[in-house]
């Protein structure tokens, strides 16, 4: 739908002195940042760095201070319904309650579009189809979601989010739990819907990976953003060893590219 | 398209179920102390003169209508509570509701306020179910986290438990204990249309509160988190439900008494004719639910026995076995996997 809305350039997502206290501790400091349409922005820092919950903050599922905008809007202002239909999110280890099957629990993606009447799922809707065909889940459609592998359910979630259709997309550990294979395949639909002109938030830890897709790469560190530069700069900053507390060396591609390499 | 082919069976499930529900209304005017043929089930409606009119107007008919209401309603509120908690194992007993509506009810036959037909019962019923809910409200919080609902709801659930033991406890009146024990086991017995219209009200409101939440449970199935940002607002459906839940129990335990496992069964039945989705269960649920309590009170009519038996005994006696296989099954149907 609205993905005119987010055209390469234009400002997405802003940010103006957010803070995020989970019971007294201050997980999210002061951030300050833009992101704007067509980028694919990965989130890195060690654990407890404050990555999902500034992701959740976004979202407007986290209480946050300071001014969060999308669209030039407030999220903290903005209808649930709309937010909806604006941010699409994709939570860190998702839960699928009951055994429902593929083709259900990706349709529930279009939950926010349906009026209240319509009550059954459309398989045949374009954008659930798409998103199946994207994740590699043409063959399970029908199987129950407890059938599935870890792995397999990852991308049946992933699938989900993506059936959203949202200007905005939020991946905390799109590709935690998924194959190289399919690491990949995920990390191409991400820059692929910000080749579209879509805003893409990732938190990752596979640095390596993140860095080949990447646009933009921020570092977090208690809660504060330490760096913020594309994936070459961030790479030569040095800034990696102290975000994670170990030594990198950076090894050169046959394409050119630098890619980190934890010393040992 | 993919889901063509289970959607084709699913939808055979509403008419099958509406027609059962039908058919066991019709079976609930035949059967009892005198047996009628439908012919005079018929008469009985149309003119209302003599006896089988007698029988059929004011004794047969109440009773199936207070067994069909309240046995949807029973079967709706466990779909809705197991689609808010998101666990197959809840029902209305988990946060103490029939019980704080039976402590309200049990609080005003005891001061003598109410000879089981005036609109104080039902009111006192829903008053505890109310006040059930505001405790576990004040306990859990607005934005409580689902595990302390249950925790709460289980201590309320005992505590109120126990103040019913109390008031029979310090009852100095025989017949009053009597009175409240019987009526604490659940029953259709000597209800009057009166009875209907009392609960009935109630029942409507309650059910559809908890149809508008179809959508949030639905998308709870993905977690609380993933449910607000598909534009959920998860404290709405939660206390919603609760509030819903509360005044549907309090109207049916003040006609009815308590009645357990109906609210437990049907939603596992639901779901082994219309699939996971909670918010698709929630239609056959409380179909499954008039028909497990309208065939619970046929079957209290046929066992013989010298004073007739209580309905909340035999839903309780059939049903635990019934649950106990429902889960069993699962478990193997599983692939094997211990939950």
């Amino acid at each position: 739908m609205s993905v005119a809305r987010a055209d390469r350039g234009n400002p997405a997502i802003s940010l103006s002195g957010v803070s995020v206290a989970l019971g007294a501790r201050r997980v999210v400091q002061d951030v300050n940042l833009k992101i704007l349409g067509g980028e694919l922005v990965v989130l890195l820092g060690p654990n407890g760095a404050g990555k999902t919950t500034l992701l959740r903050a976004i979202a407007g599922l986290a209480l946050a201070e300071g001014q969060l905008d999308v669209f030039g809007c407030s999220v903290k202002k903005m209808p649930v319904r709309r937010r909806a239909t604006e941010i699409a999110y994709l939570p860190q280890n998702g839960e699928v309650n009951w055994p429902m099957s593929v083709a259900e629990v990706v349709s529930l993606g279009r939950l926010p579009f349906g009026s209240w009447r319509r009550r059954s799922f459309d398989d045949a809707d374009d954008t659930v189809a798409q998103a199946i065909h994207d994740c590699d889940l043409s063959a399970l459609a029908t199987r129950s979601i407890e059938e599935l592998s870890g792995g397999e359910r990852a991308r049946v979630l992933l699938a989900r989010m993506l059936s959203v259709n949202a200007p905005i997309i939020l991946a905390d550990e799109p590709v935690a739990s998924l194959d190289p294979a399919h690491q990949i395949n995920t990390m191409r639909i991400l820059a692929r819907e910000a080749a579209k002109g879509r805003a893409v938030i990732a938190v990752m830890h596979d640095v390596a990976l993140a860095m080949r897709y990447a646009t933009r790469a921020i570092g977090l560190q208690e809660g504060r953003i330490v760096a913020d530069a594309t994936p070459d700069s961030f790479l030569r900053s040095g800034v990696m060893d102290r975000l994670y507390g170990i030594g990198y060396e950076m090894a050169k591609l046959t394409s050119g590219a630098l890619t980190p390499v934890a010393r040992i | 398209m993919i889901t063509a082919r289970i959607r084709n069976t699913r939808s055979l499930v509403m008419p099958v179920l509406i027609f059962s529900v039908l058919a066991v209304a019709m079976v609930s005017l035949l059967v009892g102390a005198a047996p009628l043929s439908i012919a005079d089930v018929w008469s009985g409606l149309r003119d209302g003169d003599g006896v089988t009119g007698l029988i059929v107007r004011e004794i047969r008919m109440p009773r199936m209508l207070l067994s069909v209401t309240i046995g949807a309603f029973l079967g709706l509120s466990g779909a809705a509570l197991q689609g808010l908690l998101q666990n197959p194992l809840a029902e209305a007993a988990i946060f103490g509701a029939p019980q704080a509506a039976a402590l309200g009810a049990v609080l005003v036959l005891y001061l003598g306020f109410s000879d089981a037909l005036s609109f104080w019962l039902p009111l006192a019923s829903i008053c505890g179910a109310g006040l059930s809910g505001a405790l576990l409200y004040l306990l859990v919080g607005r934005q409580g986290s689902i595990i302390g609902f249950i925790l709460a709801g289980l201590a309320l659930g005992s505590f109120t438990g126990a103040a019913i033991s109390l008031v029979i406890n310090l009852s100095a009146n025989p017949f009053a204990i009597t009175e409240i024990v019987f009526w604490l086991m659940g029953s259709f017995e000597d209800r009057s249309v009166k009875h209907v219209f009392l609960s009935l009200p109630f029942l409507i409101v309650a059910s559809v509160l908890i149809f508008l939440n179809g959508r949030g449970y639905r998308a709870l199935t993905l977690g609380a988190d993933t449910a607000s940002s598909l534009g959920i607002n998860v404290a709405v459906v939660q206390w919603t439900t609760v509030t819903a839940i509360a005044i549907g129990t309090g109207a049916g335990v003040a006609v009815s008494g308590a009645i357990g496992f109906v609210g437990l069964i049907a939603p596992h039945l639901a779901r082994s004719l219309a699939g996971a989705d909670p918010q698709r269960i929630l239609a056959p649920s409380a179909f499954l639910g008039s028909i497990l309590l309208t065939c619970a009170d046929i079957a209290v009519r046929l066992i013989p026995s010298t004073s007739e038996i209580k309905i909340g005994a035999v839903t309780s006696l059939l049903g635990a076995p019934l649950f106990l296989y429902l889960v069993i099954a699962r478990r193997y149907s599983s692939a094997g996997t211990l939950e």
